[in-house]
């Protein structure tokens, strides 16, 4: 096996354990335990760049469950966004508002409250630019 | 093999900030050898806390988590680079890393980690052990070698995973690493304590048939068992008697005065904590029944 073909094997086996799959071949119980190592690794580094996530009811079942559908697309904090902007239970403030922002950045909404004290009360798309609106 | 460059330097601690003054009141107490992770500070900027550990007398060994030398990537220069210039900046005798990968795909040069489109996992993860493995395994370790200042010490991880395609269990791969390219074996007991319950096997018989003779430092920490008998290195919590004997046993096989012992502990680092904790290592290591 060359160097190249071992690098294949490798992400392959990585991507389908990131899913929360069983990588074809291998033994159920010692990938789920990896599995689980590697949720419990991604959890904690997304509250490593977010303590506040820390104030979510049931964040670690809300996180895993959105984490096995989703791979890690870049650094930590891009994952913390990209969870917030997915997932769709109640959250507590700033994050609340973190949430409302983004969906409005990502053009899944056209408007949005931002409840966070020293923000713009409003945060709307229009003509291909987001504003933020209201007293600062 | 030449002796370990860190022989005879006994029980540490891993340096953390918050122990930072523990250390130190230690090394003025003693003791004489520390590690610190590399990933964790810049040689260019060392905390003045670590400055003031060297200070005390103590030897303190950069450990990498990073490199991912068993992964199919080409080892990264600049990640080396640094590790090899924080062993300059604490005038360490030694570095030393995993037997593991870390992550799926390559960084193009120039972009930034970060952000590529490369699956950083955080987690050290075990890679089959083949001929095929080891020999690239081998050609990055060789590579790293040659650039790194001083010598290289390679860790045996928590393993969770088997692998289908494996041939040789971890003593076989580990003894087959070090003849092939000299680096020494960073044994953790701890590890292999967990590698066993959790794929199975017998510590105590595979820590004899590992390669002891390249041992540069051995790795102690705390850790539970669950429900199901799988322990969990986890750093966070008290040693377990199963892993104190093991370490008993390792300075059985390899004398009082070899490998010096070091205690990693990642949370709860509180200094009444540590200390005690290092109490336990050092009556584990007073405990070995070595001839006189």
């Amino acid at each position: 096996m060359s160097r190249q073909d071992l690098a294949q094997r490798q992400e392959q086996v990585l991507q389908a354990l990131l899913r929360g799959a069983v990588p074809d071949g291998f033994d159920a119980r010692s990938a789920a335990m990896t599995i689980r190592v590697l949720r419990t690794k991604r959890r904690s580094e997304a509250i490593d760049a977010v303590p506040a996530l820390r104030t979510i009811p049931d964040f670690a079942a809300r996180f895993d469950d959105w984490a096995g559908g989703h791979p890690r697309r870049g650094c930590p904090h891009d994952d913390v966004v990209d969870f917030l902007a997915g997932d769709a239970g109640a959250l507590p403030e700033p994050l609340a508002s973190i949430r409302a922002v983004e969906r409005v950045y990502r053009g899944d909404c056209r408007w949005a409250r931002d409840r966070r004290a020293g923000h713009p009360g409003w945060v709307v798309a229009l003509g291909g630019r987001v504003w933020h609106l209201g007293p600062r | 093999m030449p002796r370990s460059p860190v022989a005879g330097l006994g029980v540490g601690a891993g340096w953390r900030p918050t122990i930072a003054d523990e250390l130190v009141a230690q090394g003025r107490a003693g003791m004489r050898f520390s590690e610190v992770v590399a990933e964790n500070v810049l040689p260019s900027r060392l905390p003045s806390s670590l400055v003031s550990a060297l200070e005390s007398g103590l030897t303190v060994v950069p450990h990498g988590v990073t490199l991912g030398l068993a992964g199919a990537q080409h080892p990264d220069p600049e990640r080396v680079a640094l590790l090899g210039d924080l062993a300059v900046a604490l005038g360490a005798p030694l570095v030393s890393e995993h037997v593991a990968f870390v992550r799926g795909g390559e960084a193009p040069a120039g972009t930034d980690p970060l952000h590529a489109d490369v699956m950083e996992v955080g987690h050290l993860v075990p890679a089959a052990r083949t001929a095929d493995s080891l020999a690239v395994l081998v050609d990055n370790v060789r590579a790293t070698q040659a650039l790194l200042p001083v010598p290289l010490a390679l860790e045996n991880i928590a393993a969770t995973l088997a692998w289908p395609e494996t041939s040789m269990d971890e003593p076989e791969f580990l003894t087959a690493l070090t003849e092939a390219t000299g680096c020494f074996f960073l044994l953790d007991v701890a590890n292999l304590h967990a590698t066993c319950t959790a794929l199975g096997g017998d510590p105590c018989e595979q820590l004899e048939r590992m390669p002891l003779d390249h041992v540069a430092y051995i790795h102690v920490a705390g850790g539970f068992t669950d429900s199901e008998g799988v322990y969990w290195d986890t750093h966070a919590h008290d040693m377990t008697d199963a892993v104190l004997d093991l370490l008993t046993h390792v300075v059985e096989l390899l004398g009082p005065h070899g490998p010096p012992v070091l205690l990693e502990r990642d949370s709860d680092v509180e200094p009444a904590i540590v200390r005690a904790e290092l109490t336990r290592v050092r009556r584990a290591v007073d405990n070995a029944r070595v001839p006189t």
